[in-house]
């Protein structure tokens, strides 16, 4: 393979599993913009979209359109029922508890998913077929277009959400000033619910689709959720077009790095670029400075 | 004509589009006690604010003593011999009442973390010192009965009283006071004006927030008349009592 | 004053008159892990109880003492007392870069990079085969040897570390009701209020970081030492959770909540036999029910117990 097709091929791996960080960090965004919290649990339900959606397939023979609706679905409702469950009775509780909150819930549904599908990996069967596509001199899969394709849906989806329906303009007025958006009769706690099953329900839709690639087993979700964070504060903690920049970035970065220097360290490559983010430039790419500044906290 | 000791030249502070001070100047007496007056929205927070660091101005400098405190961060402005009360008192409710005048010593002591886990004769004495010196400033505010009570379990009241007391215990050169007689009936205000005085008397030169006009009148010095972010006023009570646009700003004009 | 000291001088003695009773090797052990667990939840405990912030990725610091001191002694020779000098600067300074970088943001940027830091710790030490010995681990870490005398038992051991703890529990115990102490406490209640009155927050909070890791970088070299094999494995998440949980469960903000839920969330692994496929339910479970109905800890709700009965017997003195 000539040095430029090696290029091309380790762009291709870069945005498909930067897509997949893309949408992690993009869910990270929603809750964060809602509640002003970091969602640590974010990783296990792009986990949990993958293991139900085999359990699904796999077991209960569903065809893969209705399976895919289905455990998006049953992923979002996981995710709201932790946020009613675990949140929501909380009277504002501090920043600490939260987070403890958040890493509980994500431990949780690791141990869960541990003892109903065991440790082993689990894989999907491709959506449209394995046959690599030729494009540009390097391979492609199929299923990387589906990711892809996914990750532009989301976008297209959430942009049309928040710019043209009322809920997702009081989801952005929420984040802006929550004390000013419940004046004007906005239900603050929905917003907090939707945002959770918002979230849950895209880093499934992820999940499902990067699975064929890279198979899932039940403890996938940590560095997933991550290297996720890592495409939100890269691109601006609370800015969505950034996570997805800074996604796909990041995962062409990884994809160069595992390829030109070394495979064993790749997963430390996208946590290198969060420590350097944090110590450089905390606000990210496209983020506001005041975002990151130092509050009661 | 007591020296200035402290000058604020120019002070502007924008939040975004909006304009919360415009130009301010104003100077303070040592020894003196200053009042900052204004409706609601004048401004007057936001020029503690910038005078204690919780915010930079936009434009325009703040000097105490011939040094600029302007643009220093709030710890470092402390330091420098500032100290001051909040709106709603920020008390620690973490520790006793008698461990927050406590840390009101924080910046005339100066023992690290090594010396006290290592339990150093210079951290026992300096402790036992500032113990002494905490239980005298309580004291001055009236709370020596409540020393060892939680000081999230004191009323609200008591609470601003131990804000002052922590402030004082700073010995700071110049003291701020956020809305001290917020909330406090007219026995309750009257002891704060004699507090006030005392705090005074023993050098610390007091610029006060306040709404309560009476307290104002009764204890200042000079007063500084804030309106939509400008400078309305500058005088002794009397001048300002007469002054016709502080009347109109606060009566209404007269037709 | 002395009232202070009382209970940790009551509890010297008692911790060192008990393997005098009970000899059984096994249960020294056990003892021996709960000794170590409680440093390492001492330091966690002054960053997230006292200073209010949270380490997600405390192992990382655990680890990097364990295998300093491992490597050192046991491939390169090194003998342990400058062995772990260099584990303690070693652990200080990535602690101190890490500290400078996220403490002067939101919480949030803390935890997060602490869990950073944890995984990239264990991808390396699983990654760097050639070096740490990769997921095989390192063996044959020789006990802790000074000045001649070896501390080659459990029993000796046991010791060590009690004394340690002990040492430590004083020196905290210190720094909390000290000028310092009271500034690292203020910034729990406001840090607005703290910086006005002269306390520089991103500092103080710097330095409590980089002690809370000192602690548990402590605490792996004397894991090391003790149980002589070490994996990546003392750098994972899970080790992390369990040290907060253990905090959570004893009570954040009480010196003595790391020792409790040290003891508690060790001993609860030997009563339960089929716990190694649960751990990580009821480590979830256990932290969640704790932080939504307890979350002062058990020490926080003795405290509460405790004075809600003191005003029930004055309240009965005075009627």
């Amino acid at each position: 393979m000539s040095d430029l097709s090696q290029i091309v091929q380790f762009f291709f791996t870069g945005i498909t599993i930067g897509s997949i960080y893309a949408m992690v960090g993009l869910g990270f965004n929603i809750i964060y913009n809602a509640t002003g919290i970091i969602n640590f649990a974010q990783g296990e339900f792009v986990m949990l979209g993958g293991m139900v959606m085999v359990w699904l397939t796999a077991s209960c023979n569903l065809p893969l359109p209705l399976g895919f609706m289905l455990a998006v679905l049953i992923v979002t409702i996981t995710g709201a029922a932790f946020e009613r469950f675990a949140i929501y009775p909380l009277k504002k509780p501090p920043a600490l508890i939260l987070i403890i909150i958040t890493l509980a819930g994500s431990i949780i549904f690791k141990g869960a998913a541990m003892l109903v599908w065991g440790k082993q990996t689990y894989s999907l069967p491709h959506f449209s077929g394995e046959e690599p596509l030729h494009l540009l001199g390097a391979t492609i899969l199929p299923q990387a277009l589906w990711v892809i394709g996914i990750l532009m849906a989301v976008v297209g989806l959430l942009a049309f959400f928040f710019n043209f329906t009322m809920l997702g303009k009081a989801m952005r007025a929420c984040s802006v000033n929550p004390v000013a958006a419940s004046l004007v009769g906005i239900n603050v706690k929905r917003i907090v619910l939707l945002s959770f099953a918002m979230s849950a329900g895209i880093g499934a839709a992820a999940g499902i689709a990067f699975t064929p690639i890279v198979l899932m087993e039940f403890d996938r979700g940590a560095l997933l959720g991550l290297k996720g964070f890592c495409a939100a504060v890269l691109g601006g903690l609370g800015n969505g077009t950034g996570a997805v920049i800074a996604g796909l970035l990041i995962g062409v970065l990884e994809s160069f790095g595992t390829g030109y220097i070394s495979s064993e360290y790749k997963d430390a490559i996208a946590l290198g670029v969060l420590l350097a983010v944090l110590l450089v430039r905390p606000s990210g790419l496209m983020g506001s400075r005041e975002a990151a500044s130092l509050k009661e906290f | 004509m007591a020296e200035t000791i402290l000058q604020a030249r120019g002070i502007r502070k924008e939040f975004g589009g909006i304009v919360a001070l415009n130009n301010v100047d104003f100077e303070v007496r040592r020894g003196s006690i200053t009042a900052i007056i204004g409706p609601n929205g004048a401004g007057k927070s936001t020029l503690i604010n910038v005078m204690t660091g919780v915010t930079t101005p936009t434009a325009g400098s703040i000097s105490l003593s011939g040094t600029t405190i302007s643009g220093l961060q709030s710890h470092e402005i402390a330091h420098l011999g500032i100290a001051r009360t909040f709106q709603t008192a920020q008390i620690f409710g973490n520790m006793t009442v008698l461990e927050n005048v406590m840390l009101g010593r924080h910046t005339k002591t100066g023992c690290g973390m090594l010396a006290s886990a290592l339990l150093l004769g210079r951290m026992r004495r300096e402790e036992k010192a500032i113990r002494e010196t905490s239980l005298l400033y309580l004291d001055m505010v009236g709370l020596s009965d409540m020393a060892q009570q939680s000081a999230a379990s004191i009323p609200i009241g008591r609470q601003r009283l131990l804000e002052i007391g922590r402030a004082i215990a700073a010995e700071p050169t110049v003291l701020l006071l956020d809305e001290p007689a917020a909330g406090l009936n007219t026995q309750e205000t009257r002891a704060l004006g004699e507090l006030i005085r005392k705090i005074r008397d023993t050098g610390i030169t007091v610029i006060i927030v306040e709404h309560d006009m009476e307290l104002v009148m009764d204890i200042a010095d000079e007063i500084l008349v804030l309106n939509f972010g400008l400078r309305l006023a500058w005088g002794t009570p009397e001048e300002i009592q007469a002054n016709p646009e502080v009347i109109e700003v606060y009566l209404g004009k007269e037709d | 004053m002395v009232k202070r000291y009382l209970p940790i001088v009551a509890f010297g003695c008692a911790a060192a008159l008990l393997p005098l009773v009970c000899k059984d090797p096994y249960y020294l052990g056990i003892l021996v892990f709960i000794g170590i667990y409680s440093i390492a939840t001492m330091g966690l405990n002054l960053l997230m109880g006292y200073a209010g912030q949270i380490s997600l990725g405390h192992a990382a610091f655990y680890a990097l003492g364990a295998y300093t001191t491992g490597l050192l002694t046991a491939k390169y020779r090194v003998p342990f007392l400058p062995a772990l000098v260099a584990a303690v600067i070693i652990t200080a300074a990535i602690a101190y870069l890490i500290g400078m970088a996220c403490l002067r943001l939101r919480g949030h940027y803390l935890a997060v990079a602490t869990l950073a830091v944890g995984e990239i710790i264990f991808i390396c030490l699983n990654a760097a085969v050639g070096f740490t010995g990769g997921p095989s681990g390192l063996a044959g870490i020789p006990s802790i040897e000074v000045g001649g005398f070896s501390f080659d038992s459990d029993f000796k051991m046991y010791y060590l570390v009690w004394s340690l703890f002990i040492l430590l529990f004083l020196m905290t115990g210190n720094i909390i009701n000290s000028r310092s102490g009271r500034a690292l406490r203020s910034l729990h209640s406001s840090q607005t209020a703290a910086a006005a009155m002269g306390v520089n927050v991103i500092s103080l909070k710097v330095q409590v970081f980089v002690l809370s890791a000192v602690y548990a970088a402590l605490a792996g070299v004397l894991y090391g030492h003790s149980v002589t094999f070490i994996s990546p494995q003392v750098s994972d998440l899970m080790f992390s959770v369990r040290l907060l949980t253990m905090i959570v469960v004893g009570g954040m903000g009480h010196l003595w909540g790391g020792v409790i839920g040290a003891a508690l969330l060790t001993l609860l692994p030997e009563a339960l036999s089929a716990f190694q496929d649960y751990e990580m339910v009821i480590y979830g479970s256990i932290l969640l029910a704790m932080v939504m109905f307890l979350p002062d800890g058990l020490m926080g709700a003795f405290e509460n117990l405790y004075k809600k009965m003191v005003k029930v017997v004055r309240a009965r003195g005075n009627g």
